[in-house]
């Protein structure tokens, strides 16, 4: 079982990671930590084709370097706040990973994303962060089980 | 003389008869009898020859003083049977020329044709060489009298007079408005004094060289004597008011002079002349006017589908309406020549020239054009032209002569009249309007109440095109307030999430750490690492919340108010520690990003006095440190360091090596809710306000937040600056 995640913060990230490999045994998981590096690795996101991606939705865009790469126009509009619906378009336009499922996995609320949540496709789901990550490592195993049959 | 009747028997033997009188020359006449004829006051007398030598008898001499008795009463009736000839001609002439035209006037061309037949006729009465009729057109060329038509067959150099007595024997008439006659112009040098009697200071020119061409059209030899060159000349009147003149000269038969009855009956053709004339020019005028009124109806309809046009536009230009609107004026008021519009600049109290029409506005260099077009007319107080006391008082203006009036201020040398309307819509005062005539053309009456029409059209143009401007631009200012206000509501909306996003996001991870240690039964790796990690994230939470709610103040307005303790050396020094540990935790270590406190350099603070909120300076520093961790590059090391500043005031500093603060950007850096493009580009979280807090904490202080651009090495360095007191 392959996951990406996609997640910003060190500390969450390695707590997700430290829990799934617990919880699922003959796990892979993958770490992306900014919308920069999604979109330059999604050729090999399509090529490794993760059973899930697990997604934050706010999302810096790169780190601090030197030869830091300003983002395009649309990011600068839109900013951080909904990098990881960004992303997940990007999934979804490419027929390489449109069938990718995606669980969008975030402290913002439903009402937050109300509008954005009624568009979302059937491979999408969205998950409140938790202290307990027993409905993300539900959801997972759900869906790499469906995606199994 | 004697009045007596003469019997001469013979012509040579009698001493009383002129021998040397033609008749008597060319003929063979013997005997002759003279009887007396009486005319009014005028005396004659018939003269009978016989060629053989037998004398009048006395039957004889009886029937000629019989028939000399009858010749005055004959002469009587022939001169008035030619009299009322002419006048029953001019009047026939006068009566078919109205009938060619009973509802306009005749075109200036069949005037003339008109005239030339009564000039034709007033000749062939008077048997004269030039009769001539000089005519005032006071719609065309007011004060010029011009050639109407003549039949003079020479050369005619003088066709234009004016009112002078300076101008020959027409001038004087005109100037005058009285007939003239005059015997014989051949001896108008000789005569002069006894014809300066009753002309005073009149002079004659023949301007038409009588005195050389009148013997070739009466075919004389160049020895046979001239008859008198005659001459009379009538006014051409309509009541007091001179039109023109009809003047005669030079009978082509006997008795070669015009007598005053000649004169008398001249006069009356003038009053026919004088009577049609006028008419046809009131006709024309009348003519003129319709055609104006016409004209402007016409003209302001199409002018108000030009207004409807323009002001449907987007921001509707109201000097494209004037320029139109000028050139409506030019068209309906004859002989406006140079116009303009004056609106008032509310700031400066003047009038100035917003638009112009005519070419004479651009005559001259370049410098006369400017300062003509940039001419101000101030109309507050005692008005000083005629445009501010056009403006203050709200009514038309005509300057009838420019040269006469006092309100006159010269902006064309040429102008010689002018009308000047008010633009205004009800009370309300725009500026006015100019109208401008050179030359000698008087404006039309009509035209003043076209003007003042106009001027009432300008001042509703400018009032919807000023008014409609202000609603676009607010409508404009409203549309973009909104989308502002879109914004500032989608920036609240994110702010809320993201403060939101700050807060749970570690409490979350804090919680989910707390269930771990529970779980954990020995004291490990793992344990210390989620403990280290809860501090951390407790840490981040406490300063998020503080965040917040002094977010929530400095955005009410409310002041920060310090609960000022001494700051202790050993507190500050472990707080800073804590603060660095709790930055490097929370940052990736991938990015080997370390945080170094110096702490050798805090020992000054044993030596100062410095108050601080403990809160409010660990959430200044905190800030500091977590900005630091947010943007500086993989593998560089934030220095923390404090000491004293070259005016011994205490300092906490933290240098890092990360993306560039520039010049440019420091004062913007503490703005509440600005971020430089690159700052934004590498955070997930927060909106901007981190250094907006630490700069109203440090002011609240007394103190000061101090960022230095990023040198070349990449090194930013930010200070807090805390007062204090040495011991």
């Amino acid at each position: 079982m392959k996951v990406l995640v996609v997640e910003d913060d060190y500390l969450q990230a390695d707590w997700i990671q430290r829990n799934l490999e617990r919880a699922l045994p003959g796990i892979t998981i993958y770490y992306i930590n900014t919308e920069l590096e999604f979109r330059s690795r999604l050729d090999y996101i399509a090529g490794a084709t993760p059973d899930v991606i697990v997604m934050d939705i706010m999302l810096r865009w790169a780190n601090p370097d030197p030869n830091l790469q300003l983002p395009p126009e649309e990011v600068k509009e839109g900013g951080f706040y909904r990098a990881g619906l960004r992303c997940q378009k990007l999934l979804a336009n490419d027929e390489r990973t449109k069938d990718i499922p995606v669980i969008f996995y975030t402290v913002l609320e439903p009402y937050d994303l109300e509008s954005e949540l009624q568009q979302l496709s059937g491979n999408i789901t969205y998950l409140r962060k938790e202290s307990d990550l027993t409905s993300l490592i539900y959801r997972i195993r759900d869906l790499t089980q469906r995606g199994k049959q | 003389m004697k009045q007596q009747t003469i019997s001469v028997k013979d012509v040579r033997q009698d001493q009383r008869v002129f021998m040397k009188h033609p008749v008597l020359q060319r003929t063979p006449v013997k005997t002759f009898c003279s009887v007396p004829v009486n005319f009014r006051d005028t005396k004659g007398a018939v003269n009978v020859y016989r060629n053989a030598s037998v004398p009048f008898g006395e039957r004889e001499i009886a029937r000629v003083e019989e028939l000399a008795s009858l010749i005055p009463t004959l002469y009587q009736t022939i001169r008035d049977k030619v009299s009322l000839g002419l006048i029953q001609s001019i009047n026939e002439t006068l009566h078919q020329a109205e009938l060619l035209a009973p509802d306009a006037p005749l075109p200036k061309e069949e005037i003339r044709k008109v005239f030339q037949a009564i000039c034709d006729s007033v000749s062939l009465t008077f048997q004269c060489i030039e009769t001539s009729i000089f005519l005032e057109d006071r719609l065309e060329a007011p004060g010029t009298f011009d050639l109407m038509t003549t039949t003079w067959r020479g050369p005619f150099r003088k066709k234009t007079y004016q009112r002078s007595p300076r101008q020959g024997l027409t001038g004087w008439v005109l100037s005058h408005s009285t007939p003239v006659r005059i015997f014989d112009l051949a001896h108008f040098e000789q005569d002069k004094k006894v014809i300066h009697k009753e002309y005073p200071g009149i002079t004659w020119k023949d301007s038409l060289e009588f005195k050389l061409r009148v013997r070739d059209f009466l075919r004389l030899n160049s020895d046979e004597e001239l008859p008198p060159l005659s001459f009379m000349a009538a006014p051409i009147l309509m009541g007091e008011k001179v039109l023109g003149v009809i003047r005669c000269c030079t009978a082509k038969k006997g008795p070669y002079y015009f007598a005053e009855r000649e004169l008398g009956l001249l006069k009356l053709v003038a009053a026919q002349i004088g009577q049609y004339w006028n008419n046809w020019l009131t006709r024309r005028e009348m003519q003129q006017e319709n055609e104006s009124w016409r004209a402007l109806v016409e003209s302001v309809n199409r002018l108000n589908r030009f207004v409807h046009n323009e002001l449907t536009r987007e921001m509707p230009d109201e000097l494209r309406i004037f320029d139109e609107a000028l050139r409506v004026t030019s068209r309906v008021i004859r002989g406006a020549e140079i116009i303009d519009v004056r609106l008032l600049d509310e700031k400066t109290h003047e009038l100035y020239v917003a638009k112009t029409y005519g070419k004479a506005w651009d005559d001259g260099s370049e410098e006369e054009i400017q300062k003509r077009r940039q001419r101000r007319f101030p109309v507050r107080g005692k008005p000083g032209s005629a445009g501010a006391y056009v403006f203050q008082t709200g009514r038309l203006y005509v300057l009838y002569d420019v040269h006469q009036d006092h309100y006159y201020s010269e902006t064309f040398p040429g102008t010689e009249r002018m009308l000047i309307a008010p633009i205004s819509v009800e009370e309300e005062k725009f500026g006015v309007l100019d109208i401008r005539g050179t030359g000698g053309r008087n404006f039309p009456k009509h035209a003043e109440a076209i003007a003042e029409l106009l001027g009432q059209q300008l001042g509703l143009y400018h009032y919807l095109a000023t008014t409609i401007r202000r609603l676009r631009r607010a409508e404009a200012e409203l549309s973009k307030n909104i989308v502002v206000l879109e914004k500032v509501r989608e920036r609240q909306t994110q702010a809320f999430q993201d403060l939101g996003h700050q807060v749970k996001s570690p409490i979350i991870q804090a919680h989910a750490r707390v269930q771990a240690i529970l779980r954990d039964e020995v004291f490990d790796e793992r344990l210390r690492s989620n403990l280290q990690a809860l501090h951390s994230l407790c840490g981040k939470a406490k300063r998020v919340a503080m965040s917040t709610g002094l977010f929530a103040k400095l955005a009410h307005e409310e002041p920060i108010q310090p609960n000022l303790k001494r700051l202790h050396h050993d507190y500050l020094v472990r707080m800073l520690i804590e603060a660095a540990a709790n930055n490097e935790l929370m940052t990736d270590p991938r990015h080997n990003i370390t945080f170094h406190v110096d702490q050798a350099s805090f020992d000054v603070l044993r030596t100062i006095e410095i108050n601080v909120d403990y809160d409010l300076a660990e959430q200044a520093i905190t800030n500091l440190l977590d900005n630091a961790g947010k943007y500086s590059f993989p593998r560089t090391r934030v220095d923390i360091y404090g000491g004293l500043t070259e005016t011994e005031q205490f300092h906490v500093s933290v240098v890092s090596e990360g993306l560039p603060i520039h010049s440019s950007e420091v004062g913007r850096c503490v703005e509440r809710g600005w971020r430089g493009d690159l700052a934004e580009a590498t955070t997930g979280e927060g909106s901007g306000i981190g250094l907006w807090i630490v700069d109203n904490v440090m002011k609240a202080h007394g103190g000061e937040l101090i960022i230095i651009p990023t040198t070349v090495e990449n090194l930013t360095k930010v200070k807090l600056i805390f007062p204090g007191s040495k011991e």
